[in-house]
């Protein structure tokens, strides 16, 4: 019995020191952000748009053809007059933001926790703090920006190719089919698609950078991080997912 | 140049006591133009007391001084700034392996100063052809590189800056390398333009220009400080031999 309570309590304390650590790294990259704004803000924009680039743009054709997929599947299975508003309520505000944080993290978020940890490996990390470069600020900052803005693009990036492949089989005419559509969505449901894409997007990146720069400097660790990426972000984005249906529902 | 300091960096009444390094009472001062050699066994604490002057340690108790002024009595910006003025070329050459090799070489200049692109292209050109690397692939990666270009790109990096004072961690390693003759002559170049130079190596150089001072240390503890002549003459030198011997 007390064995089954001190394992629950371990678990419960890990959990909490694993949630501090990643406050840790979400405060320290927000304050060097917002209170250094001399040093290499050309060095974090130049990082910060490679980044934005690699998560964003590369993957722009593959969340368009995603998203139609998406689209035009679930608009084949619940076709009729309910079809406008499922697009809306679910697709745009549900599905979009998740199944595009899903190929962020595949993508973007193994290669980071991966980049980083061969960084730790080679001794890169050190090699900046000898140059009195802040590690936080030129790898984790340009990172988090680029993720997170990519994200949210990303996301009304599905958002469109689903809404585009399911008007075939609405049956309406493009002028009906846009009416429908704007009258079914609000600049709410709009914004929570984005938000989630932001949110998600953000929370994939800290939690790739924090596998990245906490990792024991070897190269056998180096996939156990990635994966470690993967189980958590799955379980941070499904859980946030949850508590933003239940805030915004209820 | 009136209110230039006295000394490039100095050490009043450091204390340190971490691992198998201890340091107690330690005070050391690097004026310009001098070369100071910290020297040790690999695990002698020589490159705590190294990052420790280079701001990467804080000391438990006494001053750290850069330039005159207090490190760790600065805010974060004003200490970053002053460190950039402390580059650190390491044992093996660091690069980072993602990022072509002249930007790998305009990094700090990027980071630290407000300089335009042409001004930090001029800067690491000027650079590059006091170390003897006037040529070379700028869109390489380090990968591609060879180990001696590699070698020479460290040092642009380093003197891009226009350090006060040059860190360079087991200098007798680049010196056996092959790298002797242009090393050595890049690091007198800088002394005689003033600029201070603090090592490390297992041992004393056979170059007398570049020891000024040696600090002589063993597990973890400094036994000595003093010029060259004066330890050779005490006999304290070779009684660091013989210790630094025993250990290997």
């Amino acid at each position: 019995m007390w064995g089954w309570v001190e394992s629950v309590g371990r678990r419960a304390i890990s959990a909490l020191d694993y949630l501090r650590s990643l406050y840790d790294l979400l405060y320290l990259s927000l304050k060097t952000f917002a209170t250094d704004r001399r040093s290499g803000v050309r060095v974090i924009y130049r990082v910060s748009v490679d980044q934005c680039y690699f998560t964003g743009v590369q993957a722009f054709w593959f969340i368009a053809f995603f998203g139609f997929a998406v689209g035009l599947s679930l608009a084949v299975l619940i076709q009729g007059p309910l079809l406008v508003q499922f697009l809306v309520k679910g697709v745009v505000r549900e599905i979009a933001p998740l199944l595009t944080s899903f190929v962020v993290l595949g993508r973007s978020g193994t290669a980071i926790a991966v980049e980083i940890g061969n960084m730790k490996v080679g001794h890169e990390l050190d090699l900046l703090e000898s140059m009195a470069i802040d590690p936080i600020r030129r790898v984790v900052v340009p990172r988090l920006i680029g993720v997170t803005f990519a994200a949210a693009c990303l996301t009304v990036t599905f958002d469109v190719a689903a809404c585009v492949a399911s008007f075939p089989v609405a049956g309406l005419s493009p002028i009906e089919f846009y009416r429908e559509l704007t009258r079914a969505m609000t600049y709410r449901d709009l914004g929570i698609s984005i938000g989630k894409g932001f949110l998600f997007g953000i929370t994939t990146a800290l939690i790739a950078c924090h596998h990245g720069m906490t990792m024991i400097p070897l190269t056998t660790e180096v996939p156990k991080a990635a994966t470690r990426v993967v189980m958590n972000s799955l379980m941070f984005v499904q859980s946030m997912n949850i508590a933003c249906i239940l805030m915004y529902a209820t | 140049m009136s209110d230039a300091p006295d000394s490039m960096l100095s050490l009043e009444a450091v204390a340190f006591d971490v691992g198998n390094t201890r340091l107690h009472d330690l005070s050391l001062a690097i004026e310009p133009g001098q070369a100071v050699a910290v020297l040790g066994s690999r695990r002698s604490g020589k490159l705590d007391l190294l990052q420790i002057c280079l701001g990467l340690r804080p000391p438990a108790g006494g001053t750290v001084r850069i330039l005159g002024q207090d490190l760790w009595a600065l805010n974060e910006a004003e200490r970053t700034a002053l460190r950039s003025r402390v580059p650190l070329i390491h044992e093996q050459p660091l690069f980072l392996s993602n990022v072509r090799l002249y930007d790998n070489l305009a990094l700090p200049l990027r980071y630290h100063s407000h300089l335009s692109e042409n001004e930090i292209r001029t800067r690491v050109d000027r650079a590059a052809a006091r170390v003897g690397l006037e040529r070379y692939d700028a869109i390489a990666l380090p990968m591609m590189c060879s180990r001696e270009l590699l070698r020479r790109a460290a040092y642009t990096r380093a003197l891009s800056m226009s350090p006060s004072l040059l860190v360079v961690e087991e200098l007798g390693t680049a010196l056996d390398d092959g790298a002797r003759d242009w090393t050595l002559r890049v690091l007198l170049e800088y002394r005689r333009e003033g600029g201070a130079v603090l090592y490390s190596a297992p041992a004393p150089l056979p170059d007398e220009a570049l020891s000024d001072r040696l600090v002589l240390m063993d597990r973890g503890e400094v036994l000595a400080i003093g010029e060259p002549a004066e330890l050779r003459r005490s006999g304290v030198l070779e009684d660091w031999r013989g210790r630094s011997r025993e250990e290997v």
